[in-house]
């Protein structure tokens, strides 16, 4: 399957210009010409005819853009794939990650995005750092699991839902960090 | 020069028994007794950090605060105006307490349509017959609650939660205590990680979310039952509910499963690891899959109408009849 990169490099080798294989202007001019001639000649066959050749030039240019992407070699994968395309992870793209894998790096991120933005965590959670690899702990035993059964639905949503746990565990912590009034009980 | 030297030390003297008077003062625990005319269903905010604090219904549309405020509080606000009333103890930014200094002593009488959001740190809540709703939160201190309606989420980090005869969409959720409920009804969605549950309820739709405590629930009519735990046991009884629908889950904690005898159900059981699943329903008995270490047990009781979905990685399920 043609990647995106792999797209770009062909429209750059395409020719920034085409030169037709005949003088076109000669035909124009000539039409310019009649054009500005007084017009004695019944209108019906003009009015007729027009809009067909409008629609033959717009089937033109439909037909020559088809060509001209089939021509080029752009895998028909890749246009279907296109509007869905998302991050890829490690280079895949993503309907081939595992989708254990594809939740683990969803849950991640927001992880990482929720610790980089704990401050001083209040002592009232206890060791929460703690806390947190007793549910690493749980979603390691789920995808040793799932080495056994890969896709596994129950396992997989099982997954997710330690991850959510984990999820508003964390946002918990975040609203009793230092922010908010110090208390020292002693 | 011996005489310039007594001014100044009974100077120092001075300055230092009128900081002390003053701090004094400032210790002693100041009375309070308010009261505002409200509307019926007034929307209410209460924040105290520190004490007991109780809150009852009234007869009439009337908001009412009584009791002693906190030793080191700087005072009140109490705002009520347009449906919405807000009650605050003011507390210095930050504290170093000690364990003789008495907190807020608090009672709050409010009308029984009232929707009401408290918050608290170290405070001890007792909540009865709040009708228009209840959010309760602390970090530290026991929350009582009962008799409350609409949407009932009572929150603690520390504290445990004793929930009796809560009614409507009812949320309980601790970190390190224990959570007994007893006579909730409607919905009714109960979460610790440390804590324990115990937990008698007939709520149509049941989640329970825990990490490390123990979990002791029977349900009574209960219809929907959604279960998620890690490592604790988890010993779940569900009676007059013949055609339930199940879904739980455990890594390595035990599921133990009490249905009626005649449950009207397919049951879909499955362990990943080698772990046992005890049939006490009929006499199917768990298979080991063609590939992994794993075992499985599908059977259907009666016309299968409702379902069992159980899971565990390495734990163990045994499933009941009553």
């Amino acid at each position: 399957m043609k990647t995106d990169r792999q797209l770009d490099q062909l429209i750059e080798s395409l020719p920034r210009e085409i030169t037709p294989r005949r003088d076109l202007w000669a035909g124009i001019e000539a039409q310019l010409d009649q054009q500005a001639m007084p017009a004695i000649h019944s209108r019906h066959p003009a009015k007729f005819f027009a809009p067909a050749s409008r629609w033959a030039a717009v089937l033109a240019v439909a037909v020559l853009g088809v060509l001209w992407w089939s021509g080029i070699g752009i895998d028909p994968a890749l246009q279907v794939a296109q509007p869905t395309m998302e991050p890829a992870l490690n280079g895949q793209a993503i309907e081939q990650v595992p989708a254990d894998q594809q939740i683990a790096a969803v849950y991640t991120a927001i992880k990482a995005e929720l610790l980089s933005s704990v401050g001083l965590v209040s002592a009232d959670f206890g060791d929460w750092q703690y806390q947190l690899t007793l549910w690493d702990q749980a979603l390691s035993e789920v995808r040793d699991a799932l080495n056994y059964y890969p896709e596994e639905p129950a396992l997989l949503a099982q997954m997710e839902g330690i991850y959510q746990q984990q999820i508003e565990y964390l946002q918990w912590v975040g609203t009793l960090d230092s922010g908010s009034t110090i208390w020292m009980e002693n | 020069m011996k005489a310039q030297t007594n001014l100044t030390s009974a100077l120092l003297a001075g300055v230092m028994s009128l900081i002390l008077t003053l701090h004094a003062s400032a210790q002693s625990q100041q009375s309070i007794d308010e009261t505002r005319q409200v509307s019926a269903n007034e929307k209410i905010t209460l924040e105290v950090m520190r004490g007991d604090v109780r809150i009852r219904t009234g007869s009439d549309n009337t908001f009412s605060v009584r009791g002693q405020l906190d030793e080191l509080a700087e005072g009140f606000e109490l705002e009520s105006e347009n449906g919405f009333t807000r009650f605050e103890v003011v507390m210095p930014r930050s504290i170093r307490g000690s364990r003789n200094e008495e907190g807020s002593d608090l009672e709050i009488v409010l009308p029984a349509n009232s929707d009401v959001e408290f918050t608290g740190v170290n405070v001890a809540v007792d909540a009865a017959g709040i009708l228009g709703g209840s959010s309760i939160t602390t970090v530290n201190g026991d929350i009582v609650a009962s008799d409350l309606g609409g949407v009932v989420a009572l929150k603690t980090v520390n504290g445990p939660i004793n929930s009796s005869n809560n009614r409507g969409r009812v949320s309980l959720q601790t970190v390190n205590g224990e959570i007994t409920d007893n006579g909730s009804s409607g919905r009714l969605e109960v979460s610790t990680v440390n804590g324990a549950m115990d937990i008698n309820s007939a709520a149509e739709e049941v989640t329970l979310n825990m990490v490390n405590g123990e979990v002791q629930a029977n349900f009574e009519g209960t219809g929907t039952l959604e279960f998620n735990g890690i490592n604790g046991e988890m010993r779940i009884a569900i009676s007059n509910s013949q055609t339930p629908r199940v879904s739980g889950s455990s890594v390595s904690g035990e599921i133990e499963l009490q249905l009626d005898a005649d449950v009207d159900a397919r049951f879909d059981l499955r362990t990943n690891v080698g772990s046992r699943i005890h049939n006490g329903i009929t006499d199917d008995e768990a298979q080991r899959p063609q590939f992994g270490p794993g075992r499985s047990l599908q059977f259907t009781t009666g016309q299968g109408n409702g379902s069992v979905e159980l899971n565990t990685v390495s734990g163990s399920i045994d499933i009941l009849a009553e």
